[in-house]
């Protein structure tokens, strides 16, 4: 089995331990980080998201799949950043305003990077202002908010129009998600797009980025 | 001669694993703490003898402090109707069914899920008032009003249409003030309310150990306002909670002793109502099943270890994850009000709750009302009555009818002894039965809920009191741009 695909079986494997030291082996041997990226670690990753749509693989396995792809990306970022590669796209993650809940967040977040997107996850309870700052921070394509709550689901709107007042509403995709949002809001509101689970997110943010 | 009936009972923990679990809950709360985001919450934990990381707004409650405040709990809370009469006491091992609070319906006509809006909201109401083993209101939300204010849309419209008893949270800090003001429009002042409770204030901590700014407030208000609090964590094991089922049981505990110290340092001997929501993250699927045998478990085993303590309980154990009345809503709602009564959970709500606690239908109410009437038939036990206990058969003659339909014990018990459902559940001949259409039971339960619906008049409210609700409701939804109610 040549490296990449050891990578990509260990990607699948859950096993960062080993995901870690074949990456670095392959850096040493002069394999482009973006071919690690794009021809091991992302169809590793797609490998199990098929799995689990399929019902064979569980989100705790999953999700340590992602941590495995992880922990890949902390040695090629920097490669990766330095040499300007362009990666998926960048998604600022975080829970609206007055929401203190996680969980959601944490999934999506993970599943995105584990999808080859750089995620920035500013956590819970981020008024629209820090949301509109690290847009324009990181040049980022698409935000993603989360709320649980029926009241903090008043935010969704609130963060867009920050958007919209800062400029820069054109250049982002806004995907919502959590126990707050559905398709139609996600329509009322003017936001691009509702996903209704981690795997939903990650369909949604491709799509944006094929546009 | 015996004469004494047996309780069903069904329980899971021993004793010494239920002290085991208290004792360890004392100890996360000692050394792991709990995160309070609102200042005057912290604040008050500080000056009752917590710990405080005020940057990290944690407190670290001491054991010593647990034990104090568990000792003003008190062991009953009782609530009153509308007209003021004694509707539930919520103590020992008495039992009540609570229906279910939800932000969308399943439409049969349509065959598809769509949000409650006003007209649904009143036909839930009225359809709960009407039926006969659903004790309380667990009332949703008018989706049509603007969102601020749904929260207020729940009471009003139970109080307006309803005697019964409610469970009904709210969504902002500004709203608390009006919530109390509708309550108190019924009940004439802050005092007859406080002596007579009409609506529970549930509020959700966020697992693990966390508390929101909103959910301190609540907690805060209706302490001191005798509205009894009714604390509703709702852990996902594995996700939000240790995924072993003691060990969400351990933070489950935890999450609700630290509501004991902050209702009781707000006023000591503020009523409460233990209770939880939980849930074991479906790892398929990422979803909350509130319908799983796991999460009625996990309600049993907190309620067992409140019950205790000595400390009042609710258990949302009657829940589905359904998408409608189907059989799997009736195995799921069955399963959870039959073990729920059975273990002494004193309010058994989510009684025609669906999709993981977002959903309901009319038919659901009328199935999971039904269910609740074989539970609470099954609760009376079996009593030893006459003696001999079979007379009949000591009588002389026996031989000669075989029959003992014209007994006179017949005629005194027949209706006693048996329960007679609504027509929900089919006991006809196949041959009836398929005269009158082959229904099933989602069919007949939509029916029953359409005649139920056209008939029903609750008692009517007090003009001057329906006419005081109109004008607080109207002048809130007038601050987010409705002008007026969209009243019938």
């Amino acid at each position: 089995m040549d490296l990449l695909e050891s990578i990509k079986q260990n990607i699948i494997g859950m096993d960062k331990k080993k995901v870690v030291e074949l990456t670095r082996k392959a850096l040493d041997e002069g394999i482009k980080p973006e071919n690690i990226l794009y021809e091991a670690l992302t169809p590793g990753m797609d490998v199990v998201g098929e799995e689990y749509a399929k019902g064979d693989k569980f989100i705790p396995e999953m999700l340590t799949s992602a941590e495995a792809l992880r922990g890949a990306m902390e040695l090629l970022n920097p490669i990766l950043t330095k040499m300007d590669v362009p990666k998926a796209g960048k998604v600022i993650m975080g829970t609206v305003e007055g929401d203190i809940h996680n969980i959601g967040l944490q999934i999506v977040s993970m599943m995105l990077e584990g999808a080859g997107f750089e995620v920035h996850n500013l956590g819970i309870d981020v008024p629209a202002g820090k949301f509109v700052e690290k847009v324009k921070q990181e040049k980022a394509g698409i935000v993603g908010l989360s709320a649980f709550l029926s009241t903090t689901g008043l935010r969704f709107p609130d963060v867009i129009e920050a958007l919209q007042e800062a400029g820069i509403r054109e250049q982002v995709r806004v995907m919502i998600g959590g126990a707050a949002a559905n398709q139609k809001y996600a329509e009322t509101i003017g936001a691009d797009g509702y996903g209704a689970n981690a795997s939903a997110a990650v369909k949604l943010a491709r799509s944006f980025m094929k546009k | 001669m015996i004469n004494n009936i047996k309780r069903p009972t069904v329980s899971l923990l021993a004793t010494d694993f239920i002290e085991r679990i208290i004792d360890e809950a004392k100890d996360v709360l000692e050394k792991v703490g709990v995160w309070v985001e609102n200042g005057e919450a912290l604040e008050l934990l500080g000056n009752g003898g917590a710990r405080i990381d005020k940057a990290k707004k944690i407190a670290f409650i001491p054991k010593t402090l647990v034990e104090e405040s568990l000792k003003s709990v008190p062991s009953s809370v009782k609530f009153y109707d509308r007209n003021g009469n004694l509707a539930m006491n919520l103590s020992g091992d008495n039992f009540y069914f609570n229906s279910c609070t939800s932000s969308s319906i399943w439409d049969p006509a349509l065959n598809k899920v769509r949000e409650i809006e006003t007209g649904d909201l009143i036909d839930i109401v009225r359809l709960v008032d009407a039926l006969e083993n659903l004790d309380g209101q667990y009332p949703s939300e008018a989706t049509d009003f603007p969102k601020q204010v749904w929260d207020l849309t729940k009471l009003f419209f139970s109080l307006k249409y309803s005697i019964k008893p409610i469970m009904s949270s709210i969504y902002s800090k500004e709203n608390f003030q009006q919530y109390k003001e509708m309550l108190i429009a019924v009940r004439g002042s802050g005092q007859a309310l406080r002596e007579k409770p009409l609506s529970n204030l549930p509020i959700c901590q966020s697992p693990p150990l966390r508390w929101s700014d909103l959910v301190c407030y609540c907690t805060m208000r209706g302490a001191e306002s005798g509205i009894p609090v009714l604390m509703m964590p709702m852990p996902m094991a594995g996700a939000t909670a240790p995924i072993t089922m003691a060990g969400t049981i351990v933070q489950h505990i935890a999450e609700n002793l630290s509501g004991v110290v902050i209702t009781q340092l707000t006023s000591r001997g503020a009523p409460i109502i233990w209770s939880g929501c939980p849930s074991a993250l479906d790892m398929r699927f990422g979803t909350t099943p509130f319908g799983s045998i796991e999460s009625k478990m996990i309600s049993m085993s907190y309620c067992e270890v409140a019950k205790h303590m000595g400390i009042p309980t609710n258990g949302v154990i009657a829940a589905s994850d359904a998408k409608c009345h189907d059989a799997q809503m009736g195995l799921e709602c069955a399963l959870g009000t039959v073990l729920g009564a059975l273990n002494g959970i004193n309010l058994i709500s989510g009684v025609g709750m669906l999709n993981f606690a977002t959903g309901q239908s009319l038919g659901s109410l009328v199935i999971g009302n039904a269910i609740c009437g074989y539970v609470r038939w099954l609760m009376k036990g079996i009593t030893p009555r006459g003696e001999p206990l079979a007379e009949d058969l000591f009588t002389e003659g026996l031989y000669e009818g075989e029959h003992f339909l014209l007994s006179s014990n017949t005629m005194k018990w027949f209706k006693e002894e048996y329960y007679y459902p609504d027509p929900v559940i089919d006991r006809q001949a196949e041959g009836v039965w398929t005269e009158k259409g082959s229904t099933t039971a989602e069919q007949r339960a939509e029916e029953e809920a359409k005649k139920i619906l056209a008939t029903h008049q609750p008692e009517p409210l007090d003009k001057d009191v329906d006419r005081e609700l109109i004008t607080i409701m109207t002048r809130e939804a007038q601050k987010y741009g409705m002008s007026r109610l969209p009243l019938p």
